[in-house]
């Protein structure tokens, strides 16, 4: 049963399948797009929709109601495809083409206008490694699929991560044009009528074999089960990695907006004092804001995008997209080591510095040194006013704080480490248990 | 392949001067030439039709004039105009050159190697 729908010719309706509506809307928009480069090329293009119209009537005279895509394709048959339906002078343009020479300079200039499409004609869930295949040039995509699912177990799932992010942003190959361009052939008129009749015949075996639509549902979601199952025993891990990977990013968050906090309320603000405590410069924490602050919004705007994108708009391009990723990754790698710098130096660093500062200060009765000299007095006035006990008091609310926050983010890492592992020691047990009753049940 | 591309090439020869054939008699439309033109057995693509009625045109052979119909949408009625007729009578005594090389030829015997027309 196809979808059917009402189109307008010259002020008279026809009644016509979804499918052969599209197949002749694509024959036209390429008759069209043809005949704009040629003068009076819009009056061929209007007398062809003439014919059609004219055909359709005829179709319906004699007692059709529906308009079919077998009808539409006899049409488009009879009526020829822009290159044949040329007058005299491009008899000679063909000739030159069909000779080595040109032909050739058109299919490499074809394939290196190749771009990257999601091939939903040829899929097993999202068409992605179909896609990323034409792209790449290599023939056979079964074995691309082997490997990726061998792939997927041994990278903890993180490749089932990456084929969603490219489910997401990669673009699907939706016109007569974007398939030419997906397999890197040269995108010319006559090529255009041949991949749109082509896609007709493919879209009509379609709709002939899954006409049990629930046939095909079960395939589809045995064919995902396969996947998530391969994947199942290094998704467990991944998980387990990928929640580490939101603690860390959140405890990014939270560390130095903490540490900020903390010390304004305790009376010395700013980042120089900060880095003086705990020992790291202060570039490494600027650095790592602005790295965790790419490393959020990336991700956001993708998402962003791929959610409000319409098909009018233009796609990203393949390098802008790809230096995003780059960039993500780099600001990814940025933040995580500066957290790391900075988490060790806090543990560690920033109480040996603390204990040596207060050290030389109770000794020399002056808590200057490595302090710049407006801090110092700045801290000297307020020590100055406080007592003896509450500069202990002072002093061992800094100590507390700063090592309390180092602990907790140390603690945190620490625990996600830990059920990382428990994780993939308990998958591991099990695959290990596994194999033994194979073998077992083998030797029988 | 090479017949092929001989064949469609006399046939796209010929087609200007089978249109004006058809149009001496009084204006018709793209449908109905094409029709005519299948019953004069001559095999074309339909297409390709369109762009030669816009070049006759616009080369001032022809001229149209659209008619409602009753049936389905308006239709271009194209007619000859008084350069379509004397270029009609032109391209009358060419193909009557042309058919007479073609016979000569066709009748044509060979003598010691060298053709001699009869």
């Amino acid at each position: 049963m196809k979808k059917n729908i009402t189109i307008n010719l010259f002020g008279t309706l026809y009644q016509i399948d979804e499918d052969a509506y599209d197949l002749l809307k694509n024959y036209q928009d390429n008759m069209r797009s043809y005949y704009s480069h040629i003068e009076g090329g819009d009056e061929v293009a209007d007398d062809v929709e003439h014919r059609v119209a004219e055909l359709f009537t005829e179709l319906r005279a004699n007692g059709k109601e529906a308009i079919t895509i077998e009808d539409v394709e006899e049409i488009i048959h009879r009526i020829g495809d822009p290159t044949q339906m040329d007058d005299s002078n491009s008899d000679k343009r063909d000739e030159t083409k069909a000779s080595g020479n040109a032909q050739t300079a058109q299919e490499s200039e074809g394939r290196q206008q190749r771009r990257l499409f999601r091939d939903t004609e040829d899929k097993i869930m999202g068409g992605v490694i179909s896609g990323l295949c034409h792209y790449l040039g290599v023939e056979n995509i079964l074995a691309c699929r082997l490997a990726f699912a061998i792939l997927c177990y041994f990278s903890f799932g993180t490749s089932i991560l990456l084929y969603c992010l490219c489910w997401a942003l990669v673009p699907e190959a939706l016109t007569a044009e974007d398939r030419l361009r997906m397999y890197g052939r040269p995108v010319n008129p006559k090529a255009i009528n041949e991949e749109v009749m082509r896609g007709a015949t493919v879209a009509k075996e379609f709709v002939n074999k899954s006409s049990s639509g629930v046939a095909s549902f079960l395939g589809t979601l045995v064919k995902a089960v396969f996947y998530i199952i391969l994947g199942f025993f290094g998704l467990i891990a991944g998980v387990v990695l990928l929640s580490l990977l939101v603690a860390v990013i959140v405890a990014l968050f939270a560390v130095p907006f903490g540490l900020l906090a903390g010390f304004s309320a305790l009376g010395i603000v700013s980042p120089e004092v900060l880095s003086v405590v705990t020992g790291f410069p202060q570039w490494v924490l600027w650095t790592f804001v602005v790295a965790a602050i790419v490393v959020l919004t990336i991700p956001l705007y993708a998402i962003f995008r791929v959610l409000t994108h319409s098909k009018k708009e233009k796609n990203m391009s393949s390098g802008v997209r790809f230096g995003l990723v780059l960039t993500w990754i780099v600001a990814l790698a940025v933040a995580l080591s500066s957290f790391g710098y900075m988490t060790a130096a806090i543990e560690h660093i920033g109480t040996r510095e603390y204990n040596n500062w207060a050290e030389r200060g109770e000794k020399t009765g002056n808590f200057s040194g490595r302090f710049s000299n407006e801090l110092d007095k700045s801290i000297e006035e307020r020590l100055r006013n406080v007592d003896r006990e509450k500069v202990e008091d002072v002093r061992n609310a800094v100590k507390d704080f700063v090592l309390g926050v180092g602990n907790a983010v140390g603690d945190v890492v620490d625990d996600s480490f830990d059920a990382g592992i428990k994780a993939l020691d308990c998958a591991k047990s099990s695959v290990d248990s596994i194999a033994t009753a194979d073998e077992s049940t083998e030797k029988k | 392949m090479n017949n092929e591309n001989s064949k469609s090439q006399m046939r796209k020869g010929m087609l200007e001067y089978c249109v004006l054939l058809i149009l001496r008699h009084g204006p018709s439309y793209a449908s109905d030439i094409i029709t005519r033109l299948k019953d004069a057995e001559l095999i074309v693509v339909e297409g390709t039709l369109y762009p030669l009625l816009s070049r006759l045109k616009k080369d001032g052979l022809l001229s149209y004039e659209w008619r409602e119909s009753t049936q389905g949408p308006p239709r271009k009625y194209y007619v000859l105009t008084e350069a379509g007729i004397s270029a009609l009578l032109e391209m009358d005594e060419t193909w009557n050159g042309l058919a007479r090389t073609v016979d000569l030829l066709k009748s044509a015997t060979v003598t010691n190697g060298i053709v001699k027309p009869e």
